[in-house]
């Protein structure tokens, strides 16, 4: 269990700079297959600028399903085998080139959220709310009847196909839930939106690469569900390729995105069980809150500032879920008289 | 346990509004521009001060040192010693009355030094200290015995600590740094366990505490080993008798007579297990960051470096605990 950070495609100098500086030896790039082809040579290239502040490239996190040209891919349609072969040969050139780890999704209408929240002292966190969002977004694909059961089919084909390759080229391959994880967006279901769907996903191919893009943020806005019984499921089934250990006010229909440690998931306990599961992969700090004065930072959102005390908490929380396995586990706070100090 | 943060200046707007957000509980300031009228501080400015502060819906529980030439010559016996010293008692009536709950300070003259600067990993730099290098000139010019010395923090702890407890203003001394016997000529007193320890006896109270600078206690020679005086025992000691009123909570690489600072989660000390002793006897204070290292493209203040330690603060304390800062779960 090691920090991660995740940077837009083609980090500059000062971002990496700063993650080889705070010790963080992890770095996520955006991109991947999609309609603009990085090749071989481009991963390569990205791979040595990472490694030349001596940090690993560990994982690059995209996805095609929102660009409309995969269309077929999704919800299978005529140019879907055609649209697959296209998509594996980016795959096997960012497996040739030693990216690890590639994070997409299934979600043809991106992720989105409605208006902001105020959380403390000012900062902003993303805001969503179900009803708020259907009375606003248009149907993506108008005059298309779209049905889950010709998305699982799509997916299915995807999975069977892209496994194999992932597994010729030793890159795991996993995917990010629907976020948020609501029945249907512009007329088109969100699939991954369940504990129950990522269950069958992996059933599709039992393969370690076959996996899940552990976004924590959103499982923990899955509507009824637990979030430290899903961690412990895949965590001990080995689903989880990496996490996106963020913290959100409650679930859907209605929530919003919180400072890493004042959300409605307890983050230790959430990192404890996945010391307890076994897991062994990274964590980032995703989506922070805007913080008033804070500097851009070439990632989604948050800005140095916010981000720097997300990863400060992670470090934090990671070295003392490992350490305290020697003391048998945290302080027993009830059994500690207390001073009178202050 | 808490989480609290430093800063120099209050009309520091972007600073303040960084703490809330950040969620500090504690705000501490710094030698803060208050105006030295007639050699004291007045209860108007303080009052000010401590409005500022809240306006933010911040706390302001202390203020750290007042300007070193209100008491210098308390401090290193100078012929000014009783003129500073009726100056700084009524400085401390003026801070409770402000409604400041602490007060801190350096006993040292003449101030925190270090020799340069060190790259401590991809241009990041922390301060350094090496005594082969140190250089300062003598900067007292009257006589200063140890003896002389120990009775001028005496006679101060002894005359001060009562008017602390009348005007409710806990006080807490913090260590020389770097912790060596003599700097600049002076001989210097609070740069070891022992002494510290003497000096909590000399009045048996709260007021009478500690500012457990982790940093300089952590230089302090042979705080690395394990010989009954390291850090983590110098620690439990003062936390079990109730006299550290609050922490900073920074990393070193070693002690003196070499050293320099690094990240908080790098230097010779387990900060985690820093962290359960506070814990385990029962602290009630709070932790702050100090000196972070300089990173690429951040501010003189440091937002982006103090925000990484602050986070790495708050998830020792709610982990080792296992409890939430903010009542969460």
């Amino acid at each position: 269990m090691e920090p991660m950070v995740a940077l837009h495609g083609n980090p500059g100098d000062e971002v990496l700079q700063t993650a080889a500086q705070y010790g963080i030896q992890n770095i996520l790039v955006y991109g991947g297959p999609g309609s603009r082809h990085m090749k071989y040579h481009e991963y390569v290239a990205l791979r040595m600028k990472v490694e030349s502040y001596g940090l690993k490239l560990a994982a690059i996190e995209g996805g095609f399903s929102p660009d409309v040209a995969y269309h077929d891919v999704i919800f299978g349609g005529p140019r879907q085998d055609e649209l697959i072969e296209d998509l594996l040969e980016q795959v096997r050139d960012m497996g040739r080139a030693g990216i690890p780890i590639y994070g997409y999704n299934w979600m043809p209408n991106s992720w989105g959220r409605a208006q902001p929240t105020i959380v403390r002292g000012g900062a902003l966190g993303t805001g969503y709310d179900y009803d708020w969002e259907r009375s606003r977004r248009p149907e993506t694909f108008p005059g298309e009847e779209i049905s889950e059961e010709q998305m699982w089919d799509a997916l299915e084909y995807w999975i069977k196909a892209v496994t194999p390759v992932a597994e010729e080229f030793g890159m795991r391959c996993g995917i990010h839930p629907e976020d948020p994880p609501v029945p249907l967006r512009g007329g088109v279901p969100g699939l991954f939106r369940s504990f129950a769907a990522f269950k069958r996903l992996v059933e599709v191919v039992e393969s370690d690469y076959n996996a899940i893009e552990f976004c924590q943020g959103t499982f923990s806005e899955m509507p009824g569900e637990d979030i430290y019984e899903m961690i412990d499921y895949f965590g001990r089934r080995k689903k989880i390729m990496y996490v996106h250990f963020r913290n959100v006010s409650g679930q859907a229909p209605s929530f919003n995105e919180e400072f890493i440690n004042t959300g409605y998931v307890n983050m230790k306990r959430a990192m404890r069980t996945y010391r307890d599961a076994g897991f062994t992969g990274n964590f980032i700090d995703d989506h922070c809150p805007l913080m008033v004065d804070d500097d851009d930072f070439p990632g989604n959102l948050g800005g140095y500032r916010s981000r720097l005390f997300a990863q400060g908490y992670i470090a934090g929380v990671i070295e003392s879920v490992k350490k305290e396995v020697d003391y048998g586990g945290p302080v027993d706070m009830n059994a500690v008289t207390r001073g009178a100090s202050s | 346990m808490r989480i609290g943060m430093g800063l120099n200046s209050s009309s520091n707007t972007e600073a303040l509004r960084f703490m809330a957000q950040l969620g500090v509980q504690d705000v501490v300031l710094n030698t803060p521009p208050v105006p030295v009228k007639n050699g004291k501080w007045e209860l108007i400015d303080l009052v000010g001060l401590n409005n500022r502060v809240n306006e933010f819906g911040l706390k302001l529980t202390a203020i750290e040192n007042t300007q070193i030439d209100m008491r210098h010559h308390m401090i290193a016996g100078g012929p000014r010693f009783d003129e500073q010293l009726e100056n700084m008692i009524k400085t401390i009536k003026n801070i409770g009355n402000a409604g400041i709950p602490m007060y801190t300070m350096s006993w040292r003259y003449p101030r925190f030094y270090r020799t340069g600067h060190v790259d401590i990993g991809w241009g990041a730099l922390g301060t350094a200290y090496d005594a082969a290098v140190e250089d300062w000139p003598n900067v007292i010019d009257w006589e200063l015995s140890l003896d002389r010395a120990w009775e001028c923090l005496e006679t101060w702890v002894k005359e001060s600590t009562p008017v602390a407890e009348k005007y409710g203003v806990k006080m807490g001394l913090h260590p020389v740094d770097p912790p060596m016997p003599v700097i600049g000529g002076v001989p210097q007193l609070l740069f070891n366990f022992e002494n510290y320890k003497r000096l909590i006896d000399i009045v048996d109270s709260p007021y009478n505490s500690i500012l457990l600078c982790q940093g300089s206690f952590s230089q302090m020679a042979g705080a690395d080993r394990d010989n009954g005086e390291s850090i983590y025992d110098m620690i439990e000691y003062f936390v079990k008798r109730e006299r550290v009123l609050y922490v900073h909570f920074r990393n070193v690489s070693g002690t003196v007579p070499k050293f320099h600072e690094t990240f908080v989660n790098k230097g010779h000390v387990d900060m985690y297990r820093a962290m359960r002793i506070y814990a385990e006897n029962g602290f009630t204070g709070f932790f702050m960051d100090d000196h972070v290292p300089h990173t690429i493209g951040d501010t003189d203040y440091g937002h982006r470096a103090k925000a990484y330690a602050n986070g790495y603060i708050q998830a020792l304390i709610e982990t080792v605990t296992d409890t939430s800062l903010y009542g969460a779960h």
